[in-house]
């Protein structure tokens, strides 16, 4: 056991190499560079109906289920329900850059990270959703 | 009988640690492969939309298939009741569950998503063999650790003949789900075959028996007990027999394959015209991983040098079969509408190429550096290792 | 809703059953079938399927597969055999007898689909209405079900993606396929190849509508499945084979 142990040494320093490099190169959120106070998502002037489809408070502490609620019934039964998918999120919910562009969520502007940023709470949806309003599409062309 | 004296392994200063080093160094590489791969996606490796598994797969299901047979001697022990290989019972359970550790690595860490493994845990399509398959590897280890359990605390060893019968059936199962994951896709005429498990089973059977002969000794070069020449000899034999058993599936499944109008061109493909293909199956499979070893394993003269060559051409032969199987099989057309001629943008009618790139193979030779680190691991914090092999001819 | 709407429809259904002409000729009733309301699940009661005149195809023509990209927004990224690929352009020929078609192939939307009872998380799945579709919430990229598709129906996102259409996410390290339009399905509509076709060769429609213009033609022409041996009931079918 003594002749092993500077081998375990250098599996445990191996190990935690391994295991920063691999936090580095997953955290594709960005940080957030909001402090906790200015954390509140606020609707942005982009949302044509002025409010949303619950409360915000509710909003804040179950959007997930809702989402996790919708994916659910819209994928395996086919309900497209006004107002409960993504893209009616993104649609109300997206910030503007200074040229007037939906940032994306790379961008630490993006409303999602304002409040997933600061509470360090990965989220996966994007890895696959677009993370804008589509009509923003020919913006992100034309800047090309 | 009397009790078998087991100590941990203490290896000559350095050269352990000088091992231990190499290997971890290989895992780093690996997992660094594996990083490169899932940030970039799978473009950077030779698999594609037509050949959709490649060299990982490879390593993986070669250490898979060989965990199963690493069992073989404690089966022998246990389940057949031959004292003779009861010292050797505990290093064959420990390398076991080492090689399936590292095979399921090396298959986790391909995936597209790998961070869903939780998904794949709390989602399972009964339907699927890859959903049974999960079962029956979490079970091997739950089996297996449970056998070791009993071969090492010495006041259970009461049920170390039904924990190692359990052991024995359950690897049987578990190399025909692993064989079945081929054998039950009726799309593709190269692997849709019940043939598939039984030759999965006897491929495990002398792999993973090679594996053990290698492991156990270079063990004892690295402070593990000499291995008696006889005990070489013997295993040597056994070895023999398990290739020829392994060769037998192989004859059949492609016999019956030639035996029939509509498998004449794929024989052909695979066996004459496939480009590497057949030699991987000739010269790798066939004369390098079956005859070659049978010579060496079943002729009068017999060294252990001999048999340590036929073991380590019986890994490289195996290597190439696996190859041939998995890439041979899917690099075959396969068509919409047999018969006709076929051209489209996206390969239909044309034979699928696959060229592995560094990332995947490194990936692929971190399993098997796993799986030897966790060895000599167990083998440095538990009594898996006899003290001699001499006293137990 | 809906009433007037779905018998607006019924309408346009018989009447596209009407126009029926010649053998092999037939107008396509796009929103022929009884669309369901947006907001309520599918019903089992439907099969959606495809029908494919080859005999009007044209070779070279890829107004489908451009189309098909237009809609779901996958294209190339010049990975050659990695490219994603949803439908394709099948350019056939017999060497006995020297004919040789032309025929979109895509996800076949099989009624006993391999991919399916192959996938271990489910995130391949049938729906009731008998689309196939990948679950890209639970897919885990283990490609199982690409080495069991007999058509090769499927691709795998082997590169990361930024430029997604709002209604098809996509993302790197899922397995993706034809999904019949499902989007526009549930709303009403049918798959975008459909109706892009210029030969209106492509008919979509509810093939357990025994009305449906789909049921009709079937009715009257016999068409044939691809791989008709593994007995896999496709939703997609084709004439002119």
């Amino acid at each position: 056991m003594r002749v092993f142990r500077p081998f375990l040494l250098f599996i445990a320093v191996a190990a935690v190499l391994v295991g920063a490099g691999t936090m580095l190169a997953v955290a594709e959120t960005p940080a957030a560079g909001t402090t906790l106070a200015s954390a509140e998502p606020m609707p942005t002037a982009s949302a044509s109906s002025g409010h949303c489809i619950m409360p915000t408070p509710f909003m804040r502490r179950n959007h997930m289920q809702l989402l996790m609620h919708d994916r659910r019934t819209e994928v395996h039964q086919g309900v497209r329900e006004q107002g409960h998918n993504l893209e009616d999120c993104m649609n109300c919910h997206a910030v503007r850059d200074e040229q007037g562009r939906a940032v994306p969520i790379t961008d630490s502007r993006h409303f999602c990270n304002k409040c997933h940023g600061s509470a360090a709470v990965a989220i996966d949806c994007f890895s696959c959703h677009r993370s804008t309003p589509e009509s923003g599409r020919a913006n992100a062309e034309a800047s090309r | 009988m009397a009790a078998i004296a087991t100590a941990t392994l203490v290896s000559p200063p350095r050269r352990l640690q000088t091992v231990a080093a190499a290997l971890a160094m290989v895992i780093v590489i690996a997992l660094a492969s594996a990083l490169y791969m899932e940030e970039n996606g799978h473009w950077v490796t030779g698999m594609t939309n037509y050949v959709v598994w490649g060299l990982p797969h490879v390593f993986a299901i070669f250490l898979i298939v060989a965990a199963s047979g690493a069992l073989n001697v404690a089966s022998i022990a246990s389940v057949f009741g031959r004292t003779t290989y009861k010292p050797l019972a505990p290093l064959s359970g420990l390398l076991a569950i080492a090689l399936l550790a590292g095979g399921l690595s090396v298959l986790v860490l391909d995936l597209g998503r790998p961070d869903r493994l939780l998904v794949a845990m709390l989602n399972q399509n009964l339907s699927s063999i890859f959903a049974w398959n999960i079962f029956l590897y979490s079970g091997f280890f739950a089996v297996v650790g449970v056998y070791l359990w009993t071969m090492l605390a010495k006041r259970y060893s009461r049920f170390t003949t039904a924990a190692g019968t359990a052991a024995f059936v359950w690897r049987l199962v578990l190399t025909t789900g692993t064989g079945s994951i081929f054998g039950f896709l009726v799309a593709r005429d190269a692997f849709h075959s019940a043939i598939m498990a039984p030759l999965f089973i006897a491929m495990s059977l002398a792999y993973g028996l090679a594996v053990f002969l290698l492991v156990l000794v270079a063990l004892s070069k690295l402070g593990g007990p000499d291995v008696p020449a006889e005990l070489i000899g013997r295993l040597g034999k056994l070895l023999g027999i398990l290739v020829a058993a392994q060769l037998y599936f192989v004859a059949v499944f492609h016999l019956t394959n030639l035996y029939a109008a509509k498998g004449i061109a794929l024989e052909r493909y695979l066996l004459l015209e496939g480009g590497i293909y057949p030699w991987l199956f000739w010269v790798g499979q066939v004369i390098l991983g079956g005859v070659l070893p049978l010579v060496l394993c079943l002729g009068r003269r017999t060294t252990s040098a001999s048999l340590l060559l036929a073991a380590a051409l019986v890994v490289l032969g195996g290597l190439a079969q696996v190859y041939f199987i998995v890439i041979g099989g899917q690099s075959y057309p396969m068509s919409v509408l047999p018969d006709w001629v076929l051209h489209s943008s996206f390969g239909d009618g044309e034979i699928s190429r696959y060229v592995p790139t560094l990332p995947e193979g490194l990936l692929g030779l971190g399993g098997m550096a796993l799986a030897l680190v966790l060895v000599l691991v167990g083998c440095s914090v538990l009594r898996i290792l006899p003290t001699s092999l001499e006293h137990h001819k | 809703m809906n009433t007037d709407r779905r018998t607006f429809l019924k309408t346009a259904i018989a009447a596209g059953g009407a126009i029926t002409i010649a053998p092999g000729v037939f107008l396509v009733a796009e929103a022929e079938a009884e669309a369901k309301p947006a907001e309520e699940p599918f019903s089992p009661k439907q099969r959606w399927g495809l029908l494919i005149d080859s005999s009007r195809c044209r070779a070279g023509c890829s107004s489908c597969v451009e189309a098909c990209q237009k809609e779901q927004g996958w294209h190339s990224d010049n990975l050659g055999a990695a490219d994603p690929q949803w439908i394709r352009k099948v350019e056939a020929s017999d060497p006995r007898t020297g004919v040789s078609i032309s025929l979109p192939v895509m996800c076949q939307h099989c009624a006993h689909p391999p991919c399916v009872d192959v996938c271990p998380t489910g995130a391949s799945f049938r729906r009731v209405d008998g689309i196939v579709q990948v679950d890209r919430h639970l897919c885990i990229g283990c490609r199982y079900c690409m080495m069991a598709c007999p058509y090769r129906a499927r691709s795998f996102v082997h590169e990361n993606i930024d430029d997604q259409r709002t209604h098809t996410p996509r993302g790197k390290g899922c397995v993706e396929a034809c999904n019949l339009c499902s989007h526009r399905v549930d709303t009403g509509g049918g798959p975008a190849c459909a109706e892009a076709c210029p030969e209106g060769a492509m008919t979509f429609g509810d093939l357990n509508d025994p009305n449906s213009a789909i049921s009709q033609a079937l009715h009257k022409h016999h068409a044939v499945q691809l791989r008709p041996e593994l007995k896999l009931d496709n939703g997609v079918q084709y004439l002119g084979i």
